[in-house]
């Protein structure tokens, strides 16, 4: 399926979770913020969330330092 | 001599832009490098109303980048603070918290500011907060990529969704990399500039 990560196109497989997406990226997922469809998700349903063909994501990643 | 600051600032800003300065509250979630110089920061440009929420203390290690003192060592972060911005302004009202800035406490300590800065040191950290902070519907400025020193022009501001801004150059991380007081600073200034711009012009379409 293809997804939009970012304003760039991403091919991956289908029925991943957006947790599996994360993981497949090498991404913590206890380091970003995501908006899916124009929604924020909340972290507890990142292992939930089943992505679709043609959803979009932004991918806020976090790194440390303050 | 007490109303020096803000008697000074009556020549570069109108009453009515001083108005709303000074009655604008921001949240601070961390009070570290980034915390302590983007309120600092703040307090310059006429901010009274800070709320600073921090559970650590001065640490020697602190000095290279945090806008605290030697004689401070040792002392709340939040307090240490504190007590540097009333000299600058003694009309600075600022809520001094010691405490852990959680995804379960973010929305009910930050609930009456009116803009928020994400100023945390760990990703997880500012992930969670983010995330819960954005609950509150209310623009919040963060930073991601201030370690190291070097191509500060890297250091970038991005918007996130309708009211995440994110300050930094996306890669560099303490984890790794050792952070400065240069670029540590370049981002909290770009940080504590979009406070000011977002107090004076509202919300914008574009960065």
């Amino acid at each position: 399926m293809e997804l939009t990560v970012n304003g760039e196109k991403r091919t991956c497989e289908a029925g991943l979770t957006l947790e599996g997406f994360l993981k497949s990226q090498n991404v913590k997922p206890e380091s970003v913020v995501v908006e899916h469809n124009g929604k924020i998700i909340p972290f507890k349903e990142f292992g939930t969330l089943c992505l679709q063909d043609g959803d979009e994501l932004e991918v806020l990643r976090f790194m440390g330092g303050g | 001599m007490r109303e020096a600051l803000e008697r000074g600032l009556a020549r570069y800003f109108t009453e009515q832009q001083l108005e709303k300065i000074r009655k604008t509250r921001v949240f601070v979630a961390g009070c570290g490098g980034l915390g302590s110089n983007v309120a600092y920061l703040l307090v310059r440009s006429g901010f009274r109303k800070l709320t600073l929420v921090d559970f650590d203390t001065v640490d020697a290690s602190n000095l290279n980048r945090q806008f605290f003192f030697p004689p401070q060592l040792g002392k709340p972060k939040v307090e240490a603070a504190a007590e540097i911005y009333r000299i600058l302004n003694p009309k600075v009202e600022i809520t001094a918290l010691q405490t852990r800035v959680t995804a379960e406490n973010a929305c009910a300590l930050a609930k009456d500011a009116d803009l928020l800065v994400e100023a945390l040191d760990e990703a997880e950290a500012k992930a969670a907060f983010v995330s819960a902070a954005l609950g509150l519907g209310k623009p919040v400025i963060c930073a991601a990529g201030i370690a190291g020193f070097g191509n500060t022009d890297a250091l970038v501001t991005r918007r996130f969704g309708r009211r995440v801004y994110v300050v930094g150059d996306g890669k560099s991380d303490t984890a790794s990399t050792p952070p400065f007081a240069p670029r540590v600073m370049v981002a909290a200034a770009k940080q504590a500039d979009l406070v000011l711009q977002l107090t004076l012009e509202g919300e914008q379409n574009d960065v």
